[in-house]
């Protein structure tokens, strides 16, 4: 069978209309106005350097006694787990119940250059959870960690276990030498000493189109092809132009901490080998004896659902619980599905634990 | 046609978007007539080029999410031609070969036509419409730019616009006769410079050849998705299925082009080509920053070098002063203090045995980067004081939270940071 049925009127029809839906874009965007971001009221609580820790004011009567500490990536922004009002996992986590705080690691710059994993990790997260601690008077709290912030604190679980009461990693890298792990399979010969002496920090451009060039037919066209189509609705207009703006916020990354990211985790994949050390700690992930619920995402394109599944190898705890969400990298935190699985599944496990 | 604002009022924009309306249906008239003119030639009525007429008209009364609007655009010209060429292609195959397996043959043609396109338009002598047409297959490429845009040498990397097919013409000897001429050995009180610049001619000319195997590797990418394609739409056929929109179409096409890519960049090949990629650039890059830094220097301005010893001493500061504050503030800001272990240097830890055996383990595996953080310790301790009603309530396992907003009395006291006072404290909480 002749596989096309087009017509020349349908096509032509087809054309014009784009042309059509593109003039009415044009209306539709100088409409738009500002493009908000960051959709639940929340306070700065705790400031050091560029770091800010926030807290989410609660909205609900009964809140569980264990504050949830939230570590984004350095990569892009954290305002994409709380993006709007209906796509926010934040907001979610707060109906189930949780006190939930948040780490801004703000935008570096070079007087950033040599800060190091050990800053991060021991250093700045490890003070935002001894603010917590203190300010709830509880000897652990709970923590969640997204994408390389899940990294960050499964690296802080392991060498400060009494900390934590309980772990929620969600897409994150774990095994960095997974056979389809494209971002691993690129960076493998990059002379990562040469880059970092020569760019000093690394610009968040840069990591921002390597993402983009994972995928570049669908990413840097399709979706857009996707987006002339709802230029009519300016709802749907701003939604789109909100993730935009998320994916092009990009801060600059800290060379130093680059540097040991990019060739201990992705290069020598020492963290399932138990090698990394951040500071004065060897992190061996055996050390994770608190429950740990690790979310990933099926369809993942930048951390492999076999990087993150990898985790429960590793781990020590006898309390691990797997979850896989049907869908992508960035569909867990914003999409219409994952704010009816994601945060419903992780206020249930935190709830049943603390 | 207008350019005025389309978000002026809505009388006017009813105006506006009836004319845009107008434009588009008379370009659609021009497209028909272009055809049975000139048998589906590209370029008379071409869709995209009237993208691009539309654009340049309208593009003035939209300043704000311009380029945002431009990559629309450009998308929207990559969907036309791709459109374009599968009308041609339909415009042009006889009914009866529709029939049967006719159509297969007419179809391998076609994409056979389409292939010989992509590789004229690596060369330079091609009319600019075929070029338009190979920016389809380039969207791998094009991220790559814009990645390296913000580390490359010239804007837009000048390098980019000597196209593959002139540098094979120059062929390896230039190269060598290059080369033999960047190793003369330099002599007399300019022998350093002379030596350096000669180090980044080399590395640039590397760099240049580089880019070129990269942009080579890329060109088969076309060539396969336009195989994949054709074998998705020949089993379609098998199977009795068939495209209905042109949206369809661009979504297979673009499927193709994914596949292809994925399978390409996770090969061997490509991690050796990407990683030589990325280290010749760096190495032009750094070779050039030495040369500025030498000219900074005589002009008795700050270096790189001197500015990374200053932020590095800085660092190093910074982090005395946060261990001193955490000592002065007896640190570890947990409630009962009792987890709290003295590490004996780094961040704040529980374990000194591990420790220790970090130690040893540094020494025998080397570890990057975070050595530097070893010499100091800790930071400063957290500031933020307890919520003392809430203090009353750990244990408990579900606690009271007060209505958004509310601000209890006393709470400014509670905090030590600035932020901390102004917090307003949860009841029961």
């Amino acid at each position: 069978m002749f596989p096309f049925q087009i017509t020349p009127d349908e096509a032509l029809k087809e054309m014009q209309d784009l042309g059509n839906k593109l003039a009415l874009g044009m209306k539709t965007l100088s409409e738009l106005g500002e493009i908000d971001v960051g959709a639940t009221e929340k306070e700065e609580i705790y400031r050091e350097d560029k770091l800010v820790l926030y807290h989410f004011k609660p909205f609900v009567e009964r809140l569980n006694p264990v504050p949830l500490l939230v570590v984004y990536a350095l990569v892009n922004r954290p305002y994409m787990a709380d993006l709007q009002q209906n796509r926010s996992m934040i907001r979610g986590l707060m109906a189930g119940g949780l006190d939930v705080y948040l780490i801004d690691w703000g935008y570096p710059d070079g007087g950033d250059l040599y800060l190091t994993l050990d800053d991060y990790i021991n250093g700045y997260l490890g003070r935002c959870v001894d603010v917590l601690r203190k300010r709830h008077g509880v000897d652990s709290i709970n923590i969640l960690g997204i994408c390389q912030g899940g990294t960050f604190s499964l690296c802080f679980a392991a060498t400060h276990p009494k900390k934590v009461r309980n772990l929620i990693t969600t897409v994150t890298p774990v095994d960095f030498h997974t056979p389809d792990d494209m971002l691993s399979h690129w960076v493998r010969k990059v002379d990562i000493d040469r880059l970092v002496e020569t760019m000093g920090n690394v610009p968040g451009e840069m990591l921002n189109w390597t993402f983009l060039a994972l995928k570049p037919f669908r990413l840097f066209g399709q979706k857009y092809m996707d987006m002339i189509n709802t230029l009519d609705d300016p709802m749907a207009a701003k939604n789109f132009m909100r993730m935009e703006k998320w994916i092009f916020d990009s801060p600059d990354q800290v060379g130093e901490a680059y540097r040991q990211f990019m060739k201990d985790f992705y290069q020598k994949n020492k963290l399932i080998k138990g090698e990394i050390v951040i500071g004065n700690h060897r992190v061996d992930l055996k050390n994770i004896t608190m429950p740990v619920l690790n979310i990933y995402a099926k369809d993942d394109h930048l951390v492999p659902p076999a990087s993150s599944k990898a985790l429960e190898r590793y781990v020590g705890t006898k309390d691990y619980t797997a979850l896989e969400f049907p869908g992508g990298h960035i569909g867990i935190y914003v999409s219409g599905k994952a704010q009816k699985m994601i945060p419903p599944a992780a206020c249930e496990w935190v709830n049943q634990r603390t | 046609m207008t350019t005025d604002n389309p978000s002026a009022n809505s009388t006017e924009n009813t105006g506006w978007l009836d004319l845009q309306r107008q434009f588009w249906e008379s370009w659609s008239r021009m497209y028909t007539q272009g055809v049975a003119d000139a048998a589906g030639g590209p370029s008379k009525g071409s869709w995209a080029e009237g993208l691009d007429h539309w654009w340049n008209a309208v593009a003035g009364s939209l300043p704000e999410h311009r380029r945002f609007y431009e990559h629309l655009v450009e998308q929207g010209k990559v969907f036309m031609t791709l459109s374009q060429e599968l009308m041609k292609f339909l415009t042009s195959i006889p009914a009866g070969a529709k029939e049967g397996d006719g159509w297969k043959e007419q179809l391998k043609s076609h994409f056979d036509a389409i292939k010989e396109t992509l590789a004229r338009a690596r060369s330079q002598d091609v009319p600019n419409y075929l070029r338009g047409f190979s920016a389809l297959f380039e969207l791998p490429l094009d991220t790559w730019y814009r990645m390296m845009s913000g580390s490359a040498m010239t804007p837009g990397d000048v390098l980019r616009n000597v196209r593959s097919e002139a540098l094979e013409k120059m062929g390896e000897q230039v190269h060598r006769s290059v080369d033999r001429f960047l190793s003369v050995p330099g002599v007399g009180y300019t022998r350093e410079s002379q030596e350096q610049l000669q180090q980044f001619a080399r590395a640039l000319l590397n760099y240049q050849k580089v880019l070129q195997e990269y942009l080579s590797a890329h060109h088969h990418l076309g060539m396969d998705t336009l195989d994949r394609l054709y074998k998705k739409l020949e089993a379609m056929g098998e199977k009795g299925e068939s495209i209905k929109t042109l949206r369809a179409m661009y979504d297979l096409w673009v499927d193709c082009g994914e596949e292809s890519y994925a399978e390409f960049v996770m090969s061997p090949e490509f991690q050796d080509v990407y990683g030589e990629m990325v280290n010749a650039l760096m190495a032009v890059k750094h070779q050039a920053r030495l040369i500025l830094d030498e000219h900074l220097g005589a002009l008795n301005m700050p270096t790189r070098r001197e500015m990374n010893s200053i932020i590095r001493h800085q660092n190093e500061l910074r982090r005395s002063i946060k261990s001193l504050q955490r000592e002065r503030n007896g640190r570890d800001g947990g409630p009962s203090h009792r987890h709290a272990h003295h590490a004996g240097g780094g961040h704040g830890g529980e374990g000194g045995a591990q420790s220790r055996e970090a130690d040893a383990l540094r020494k025998r595996t080397g570890v990057a980067g975070a050595v530097a953080g070893d010499e100091t310790s800790g930071g400063r301790p957290a500031e933020s004081a307890e919520l003392p009603a809430r203090k009353k309530q750990a244990g408990k396992r579900m606690i009271t939270a007060r209505a958004p907003g509310a601000v209890e009395a006393g709470a400014a006291t509670a905090g030590n940071s600035p932020a901390e006072s102004q917090r307003p404290v949860k009841a029961g909480g």
